[in-house]
């Protein structure tokens, strides 16, 4: 625990190391394919160059086909919406995908880790039922057990950017790198001003408010 | 508890096909005989099975098979699949539930090509949302799928684009058909591919125990990297459609869709030419029949897919497993014994 809020301090203060910043989009853009040879280049490089130009000829603002079909990945087609099961009370909820439905799949990602995290984190989806949550803010609500004295308190996550946020939780620890995934955060690459968000995002959701006060886990940037 | 039904059904019509392809992964083609073939379910069985799986909350189909067009009966399932109307929740602007409306179900159709003629593009044409015809290749499309013509795939592209069908170019990479990846691709662009799903050869079905056949990391580099310069050309878009370990995933692509999750179970689920259900396409087992999808997928096996209960024991403690399921997990039952097993990938040296 040491370890982690050394390295968040020293990520709030801008002092992240260089490596750790280079990485924070760590899933750089492929090269241009101008700049980059063909990756199993052919013996015929004519009738290969031949073969490109007819393609730019064909180039024209790209369209998305969606479509079903038995595919295992963020789906050309996700569905319109989602039905989630209460734990609870086994009431069944219509959510749209595009909001709660989407944020409903993270559920089962989060209960198998959620012990990876440094700190104990407790989940309640019951916010995700119409029953059950009623009254409540809809989202996944979570309960961390403070880093430093312990103290409970408690988060929801209700939007597709704080969804997105979270697995800045889940990044080994000690933390040399924000990991970009197979998208990336961006096109503003290591922009110091985020590593810093990230850092004060990850302090905000492992510690309590008087802790980060009193470790210098808080920084300039919201 | 009501289980949680996916919302696509992956019809597999037939077991017949036309193709003897190398890389099939349909479990009754596996060399070992344990998934054993019965009765096809009739065409009038499909439609009292479409009704069934529409009343549980399906909205969109997959015909696949075997080759869908080889399903005697096929165009009394389309004509079925035509007149249905499956019930779709509206939402209101803050994700409030309004109400209920119907509308027709989304139908994808996946086909080698080979059996494609004007008459049937026209039969399915205004059912379709998309097509996506295999094209394992172009030199080695022969090699690939038993001795099938690849003329007939790139013809059925052309006549699905033309009569105005979206079309999805399905490419199955092996080490064979690595070499031509670039050509492939682009020849189904220039014959009217609109759209590319590339799958990586994965052992199961017809092409268990095939390990040549399987990509090692390096080369499924190449093959993203290949495959993102061919859309980036063209102006296309592609999509992986076996989800990856998100630690062999080194770059960040532009064009292609690059998966690490997994949808099986959740999102989508098969059922076979004799009714019987499975979480995934490339589940070796099956675990019901249609007629009682609800006790399928309340199985433990299938749980596990909803859970996300299927980690191996190596990736516990990974930074990536919020976004990760650790690549194909059927493919490492296939491969090694259990769902929890390594990807056939992490398992290379």
């Amino acid at each position: 625990m040491d370890r982690l809020k050394n390295v968040l301090a020293a990520m709030l203060l801008g002092v992240l190391p260089t490596g750790a910043m280079a990485q924070e989009a760590a899933g750089q853009p492929a090269k241009n394919p101008a700049e980059s040879p063909t990756p199993e280049a052919k013996p015929d490089d004519a009738k290969r160059q031949a073969l490109i130009d007819s393609l730019r000829a064909l180039r024209r603002e790209p369209e998305k086909v969606p479509f079903h079909s038995a595919m295992c990945y963020d789906m050309t087609m996700p569905p319109e919406s989602v039905s989630y099961v209460c734990e609870a009370c086994s009431g069944t909820t219509e959510l749209s995908y595009r909001g709660l439905g989407e944020l409903s799949r993270e559920v089962p990602y989060l209960k198998r880790s959620l012990a990876d995290l440094p700190v104990n984190v407790h989940l309640d989806a019951s916010p995700l039922c119409s029953k059950c949550g009623a009254g409540k803010t809809p989202g996944i609500e979570l309960t961390t057990e403070c880093g430093e004295c312990g103290k409970s308190f408690t988060w929801t996550v209700s939007t597709a950017d704080e969804k997105d946020r979270l697995r800045l939780l889940f990044v080994a620890h000690p933390i040399t790198s924000f990991d970009a995934g197979p998208r990336g955060m961006g096109d503003d690459g290591p922009d110091p001003k985020r590593v810093i968000e990230n850092a004060e995002y990850i302090a905000s959701r492992l510690f309590c408010e008087d802790c980060r006060k009193k470790l210098g886990l808080t920084g300039p940037a919201k | 508890m009501i289980p949680s039904v996916p919302r696509t059904a992956v019809l597999e019509l037939t077991f017949r096909c036309n193709h003897r392809c190398v890389f099939c992964s349909v479990p009754w083609d596996n060399p070992d005989g344990r998934y054993e073939r019965q009765p096809e379910l009739s065409a009038s069985d499909w439609i009292t099975c479409i009704d069934t799986l529409v009343g549980h909350g399906v909205t969109g189909f997959a015909l696949s098979g075997g080759e869908p067009f080889l399903k005697e009966g096929f165009d009394d399932i389309v004509r079925h699949l035509r007149r249905v109307r499956v019930r779709k929740p509206v939402f209101g602007p803050s994700g409030t539930l309004l109400g209920q409306e119907e509308a027709p179900p989304y139908v994808t159709l996946i086909t080698n090509g080979g059996l494609v003629t004007p008459e049937r593009v026209e039969s399915v044409r205004e059912l379709l949302g998309a097509v996506v015809v295999s094209l394992p290749g172009l030199d080695t499309y022969a090699e690939h799928t038993g001795g099938g013509d690849r003329e007939k795939a790139l013809a059925a592209l052309r006549a699905f684009d033309v009569a105005g069908v979206p079309t999805v170019v399905g490419i199955c990479v092996t080490q064979r058909n690595l070499p031509e990846l670039f050509e492939t691709i682009a020849t189904g662009f220039l014959n009217g591919g609109r759209q590319l799903l590339l799958n990586r050869f994965l052992p199961g079905g017809r092409g268990t125990g095939r390990q040549d056949l399987c990509l090692d990391r390096s080369q499924l580099s190449q093959m993203l990297r290949t495959a993102e310069t061919v859309c980036l050309e063209a102006g296309r878009y592609g999509s992986i459609g076996t989800e990856l370990p998100r630690c062999l995933v080194e770059e960040r692509y532009d064009r292609l869709t690059v998966g690490t999750r997994c949808a099986g179970g959740v999102d989508f689920f098969a059922i076979d030419p004799a009714g019987r259900v499975r979480p995934c396409n490339h589940s070796p087992v099956h675990l019901g029949v249609w007629h009682d999808l609800p006790a399928a997928i309340s199985t433990p096996y299938w749980q596990r897919f909803q859970t996300k209960n299927f980690l191996p024991s190596s990736c516990r403690g990974c930074g990536h497993t919020l976004t990760c399921d650790a690549g194909c997990r059927e493919a490492a039952h296939i491969a090694s014994g259990s769902l929890d097993a390594p990807d056939p990938l992490l398992l290379q040296v």
